[in-house]
């Protein structure tokens, strides 16, 4: 029992000593995700003040959509170059874009618009589904990667921005676009690849009004 | 004294084997004549990381600077001390891929401090006024464009599961956010296990192993990274699985791009580690000449690469 003493006093001595001084914490990974994400940024808050102060007030910005539609078919290589804005090292870019559209096809999953007098291709789709993607984000120049110190920030508003689209401009726009009505619309374009995404151009839009 | 022609020609190739020996030694102790450059890598433990590594150092070689890599082994403690030896050293700039995205804070304000400039690669750090710049892989973006061929392969219902990188790292949640921004708008997808195996290969392997004893149903893993897409696919095959669940991975790390040849992974974001440390490397030695307006943020933008798209891929970027 004597030989015992010591390592029982030297035992209580460690085990009191983690529980003062725990050498790890076990924490649940949604508490870590919460810390990383931070408490002082309200992406809500600052999106709907965006779409409102800045965004909105920003339409005029625009580039005319008849014009783009011209250089497309001049020659789609310069568009970008011409009209498009690329966020840092990217072959992809974000068009801006304002104009007056005819409904040419209405389903589920589409809106279809020309912009000719009695044209009957769609020029512009706006598609309907969820949206993804940062095309409302950085599509224009509105914001700027560098002013988050942490990317989740920035990424949050861009899913803050989306869900205002499929919110707010998405249902207006299926109430007003019937075949044959004009639409004036501003909206985003995202272009990866020239050969699928400039015919039609598929636009998100931020704004839609029935002219 | 007369010599032979023999003679005269050893005696001669002796003179200059000891001119040049005593050239090549006096050039190998003197730094290049920028000044040294440290790469310092959060792992060496990764092939990607060890691309990101090699480019960096070879870019700013090429471009006239003597270069080192310190391997942090996903450790802050050691990366706080390859800092303190690489400021002591004279190291004239960093290319720096963080540890963690707040740990790491200190040390570049270290050699903020120091005057050394510090270009963050690929990974971020959680401060816009500390590093020089930081060219940073638009993970979030490539994880959506994952997140939807998921629904498009796996379809909207069924069970799946998510091994998480390393979970201070910020790039772990820009991926897991980017792909749950996208899947979790289809409630018939069941994520059934989230766990991290630290962006590790030998424990993408371990905890899928243990999740398939629970969940011997799943129909996919999404990965967030290649490493541990690899290591999930070994225990799929283990486990006679590697049919029935689909695995998605992240990086664009060449034995998964040559896996989805073959039409065994699913898919993967391109990274493009290349791109970002030669540009990381370039933009040192423009800073070393004199330039200062940096964007704080670069981002870089990663391809979906596909059984489809496959072809156009490989080499830790995209083919010319």
């Amino acid at each position: 029992m004597k030989r015992l003493f010591p390592w029982l006093i030297a035992v209580l001595v460690v085990a009191g000593l983690c529980w003062a001084f725990p050498p790890f914490h076990i924490r649940s990974l949604k508490q870590v995700k919460a810390d990383i994400v931070g408490t002082t940024f309200n992406p809500t808050n600052f999106v709907e003040q965006f779409w409102s102060s800045k965004l909105q007030p920003a339409t005029d910005q625009a580039a005319d959509a008849a014009k783009v539609l011209a250089a497309i078919a001049a020659n789609p290589e310069k568009v970008g170059e011409q009209f498009g804005r690329t966020v840092g090292i990217s072959s992809s870019y974000f068009l801006f874009l304002r104009g007056t559209g005819r409904v040419v096809s209405a389903d589920a999953d589409s809106i279809g618009l020309s912009l000719q007098a009695q044209g009957t291709n769609v020029d512009i789709a706006v598609p309907l589904g969820p949206v993804f993607g940062n095309a409302v984000r950085d599509g224009t120049g509105l914001l700027d990667s560098s002013s988050y110190p942490n990317a989740q920030e920035f990424n949050d508003i861009s899913a803050g921005l989306n869900h205002l689209v499929e919110t707010q401009v998405l249902p207006e726009l299926q109430g007003i676009a019937a075949i044959g009505k004009r639409v004036r619309f501003v909206g985003c374009v995202e272009v990866a690849d020239e050969d699928s995404d400039l015919k039609p151009l598929k636009l998100v839009p931020i704004s839609v009004k029935l002219e | 004294m007369k010599l032979t022609l023999s003679q005269l020609i050893r005696a001669v190739a002796l003179a200059m084997a000891s001119i040049l020996l005593v050239f090549s030694a006096t050039a190998a102790d003197q730094p290049a004549a920028k000044g040294k450059i440290a790469v310092v890598i959060s792992t060496l433990n990764n092939p990607w990381f060890v691309v990101l590594a090699e480019t960096a150092k070879a870019r700013a070689i090429e471009l006239g600077y003597d270069a080192t890599i310190f391997d942090s082994q996903n450790d802050t403690a050691k990366e706080a001390s390859h800092f303190e030896n690489l400021i002591a050293g004279g190291y004239k700039a960093v290319l720096f891929n963080p540890t963690d995205a707040d740990g790491s804070v200190a040390n570049v304000l270290k050699a903020k401090a120091a005057g050394v400039p510090v270009f963050c690669i690929d990974r971020e750090i959680n401060s816009t006024n500390a590093a020089t710049s930081q060219m940073l892989s638009d993970s979030y973006s490539g994880c959506v464009k994952l997140g939807q061929y998921f629904v498009k392969t796996v379809g909207k219902e069924g069970k799946y599961a998510e091994l998480l990188g390393l979970v201070g790292d910020n790039n772990t949640w820009n991926r897991s956010k980017g792909f749950h921004s996208v899947v979790d708008r289809y409630p018939g997808l069941k994520m059934v296990a989230q766990q991290s195996a630290d962006f590790d290969r030998a424990k993408g392997l371990e905890v899928l192993e243990s999740i398939l004893q629970k969940n011997p149903d799943i129909k996919a893993v999404f990965c967030g990274n290649d490493a541990m897409a690899m290591g999930a696919y070994q225990a799929l095959v283990s486990a006679g699985k590697d049919k029935q669940v689909k695995v998605f991975g992240f990086d664009g790390a060449d034995d998964v791009v040559k896996l989805i040849a073959e039409g065994k992974i699913a898919a993967t974001g391109m990274q493009f580690p290349k791109v970002m440390a030669q540009k990381a490397a370039e933009y040192a030695d423009e800073y070393l000449k004199g330039k200062r307006d940096f964007p704080q943020k670069i981002p870089v933008k990663v391809d979906l690469v596909t059984p489809e798209n496959v072809s156009k891929y490989g080499d830790y970027g995209k083919k010319n």
